[in-house]
């Protein structure tokens, strides 16, 4: 596939002429070269790099451009607007915002609901019901410290443990996340079964969590396998 | 493994910022009843018992997200405002020998009229008004889903009996106690049918449960309700307090109500929007009224403005005028700081910064503040 991706690519060039430095890196598109660093868009950070003197570093580096998501808002958070960025369907941002919206209103009055029952002073005090931070702790609780993958030795494939990265695993975490969203029984609204899911996982409990703990599993069971990874 | 351990950790240590951070509580006043309330209260919360809720509330008339954010508080607590407060005034002043005053409350969508009303309401209450209040005008237009009759006493109206019948159970469930006090009796003969006929001197408790259980005759019932009270108020027997919300869609150009014989009828068409109409009139005296009009009563294609002509129309303009405008403006900054100082001492609010972008997203409106609070 890449070699025909390749090739029409080279027609191209054939067709309008040839460039004078003709493009036969990889096929992946970036509109920034490679020496382009990630934006600062944040007015906060901004201000602290300009007091610890750190911009200085930065006068003469070219910046790519922040996305349109990106906001000096207060409520913005990088991991809340990268689920819902996994979470949309059809490119339909706005209706993916409102439904996780909807979710930590949810999340909110249950956790209150929970608050309100409680008598005992100090356990009253250990609930937390901001819901980015339930969020935050459900997706750390349910990230995986290994994965699968498939390694062709002597004809079949092998599913080998191999580690993982900080971020292949909260992907893993908030991908489980949607998909037992989209699993749910169609009675129940997509926030509500969340809210649930989130507050279960915050708490090591639920499907999720399950998920990760059958990935650990598996990876246990295959540890025999492991060596094919560099052998 | 690092990495997930300082995830970890990053969710106990937003906790314990949260621990040393002073949670703060809203200015509140003891005052409870709404009578005392003057502008020293002006921006502080007072709270209803859920008695009165119950007895004022039950049967609508509070928006359904506060109620909802009652419940998930276990309180009932309003803010005090200047309209209220204004209205309130009025009522206290007025000279009750003169035909009613007749107050509008306008504002934009979600400014807090509904609640400026409640507010109002439990002062009228307290004060033994009788209560003729109309909860939310477009949920008798709205939805076709009704059984719509065309009346046999008025011609050309039509009727909505179980509507009607259920208005005349939150009729009398705000004012069984006073009516059953003040012990006022019908002025004449009233004849239904052949077999049913109410003498003259019935208890007005008994025409209203006449009326529940009759739904044919509810909005007769209604009419001949408004017009006795009319008649005791003006002979000093009783007070009343006309209430309309969403008084506007008695103007709107069109219902989703038709007839068994598919007629589509306009507002002014119903009997219970005559009724209405006729309870704001001023031709009578020892009460008041006080209308609310709102943009989200009136169609979807007339909500540009939020002035009361432009909702109501020149017909309707007419209809009530004279009056007292009473403006419910967005909350002042004093306000806007009190209202999310209760949510976070609710524990409603979780984000402590960022004030200024909530002014700012919500251009301080109450209702939009409520919601944008939801997820924060």
């Amino acid at each position: 596939m890449a070699l025909f991706v390749k090739h029409l690519r080279l027609g191209l060039i054939v067709k309008h002429g040839f460039h004078p430095l003709p493009q036969l890196t990889a096929a992946k598109y970036s509109v920034y070269p490679p020496h382009y660093v990630e934006p600062v868009f944040k007015k906060q950070d901004i201000d602290k790099l300009q007091e610890s003197g750190e911009i200085e570093n930065y006068k003469l580096v070219p910046f790519k451009a922040a996305r349109s998501n990106d906001t000096c808002s207060v409520f913005h958070d990088p991991l809340v607007s990268k689920f819902i960025n996994y979470m949309l369907k059809k490119g339909q941002k706005k209706i993916a915002r409102q439904v996780l919206e909807n979710t930590f209103e949810k999340i909110k009055r249950l956790q209150l609901a929970k608050y309100n029952r409680e008598t005992d002073p100090e356990r009253k005090a250990s609930i937390i019901i901001d819901p980015v931070i339930i969020f935050k702790k459900a997706v750390s609780n349910c990230k995986p410290l290994l994965k699968l993958t498939a390694v062709k030795r002597g004809g079949s494939y092998y599913q080998v443990p191999v580690p993982i990265t900080d971020k292949e695993s909260t992907f893993y975490a908030m991908r489980w996340f949607v998909h037992c969203g989209r699993e749910k029984d169609k009675a129940v609204s997509f926030a509500d079964f969340m809210a649930s899911e989130l507050i279960n996982a915050s708490n090591n409990d639920g499907r999720v969590f399950k998920k990760k703990l059958d990935l650990h599993k598996l990876c246990e069971a295959n540890r025999a396998y492991a060596h094919y990874r560099w052998s | 493994m690092r990495a997930y351990r300082r995830v970890c950790n990053y969710a106990t240590a937003a906790i314990k910022q949260e621990a040393q951070y002073q949670i703060p509580t809203a200015a509140r006043t003891d005052k409870t009843n709404p009578a005392d309330h003057d502008h020293h209260d002006e921006s502080k919360f007072y709270t209803i018992d859920p008695k009165t809720i119950t007895s004022l509330f039950q049967m609508g008339g509070l928006p359904k997200p506060f109620t909802e954010q009652t419940q998930m508080f276990a309180e009932t607590a309003l803010m005090v405002r200047k309209p209220a407060l204004e209205v309130i005034r009025g009522l206290k002043l007025a000279d009750y020998q003169k035909p009613v005053i007749r107050y509008l409350l306008y504002g934009q969508t979600g400014s807090g009229k509904s609640l400026s009303l409640a507010h109002i309401l439990h002062y009228a209450h307290n004060s033994k008004f009788i209560l003729y209040h109309i909860p939310y005008v477009p949920i008798w237009l709205k939805y076709d889903r009704k059984e719509v009759n065309w009346s046999t006493t008025k011609n050309g109206l039509a009727d909505i009996p179980l509507i009607a019948a259920q208005w005349l159970k939150h009729f009398k469930h705000q004012n069984e106690v006073l009516l059953n006090e003040l012990n006022l009796t019908t002025s004449q003969d009233y004849v239904w049918s052949i077999r049913e006929t109410t003498p003259k001197g019935t208890i007005l408790n008994e025409l209203i449960t006449h009326g529940i259980n009759r739904a044919k005759y509810a909005c007769d019932c209604m009419d001949i309700l408004l017009n006795e009270l009319k008649a005791h108020c003006s002979n000093n027997k009783c007070k009343m307090l006309v209430a309309v919300d969403g008084f506007n869609a008695f103007f709107n150009e069109k219902t989703d109500l038709k007839t068994e014989d598919r007629v589509r009828v306009t507002p002014q068409q119903i009997s219970m929007v005559q009724t209405g109409l006729s309870a704001v009139l001023s031709d009578w005296n020892n009460g008041a009224v006080v209308m609310v009009t709102s943009p989200r009563a009136a169609l979807n294609t007339k909500r540009e403005s939020h002035l009361p002509i432009y909702l109501c129309g020149r017909q309707g303009f007419e209809h009530i005028d004279p009056f007292i405008p009473v403006m419910v403006p967005e909350l002042t900054t004093t306000e806007f700081n009190n209202m999310l100082d209760y949510y976070e001492e609710k524990r409603w609010l979780q984000k402590t910064g960022g004030r200024k972008e909530l002014e700012f997203l919500t251009s301080r409106l109450p209702a939009e503040l409520m919601a944008r609070c939801a997820s924060l």
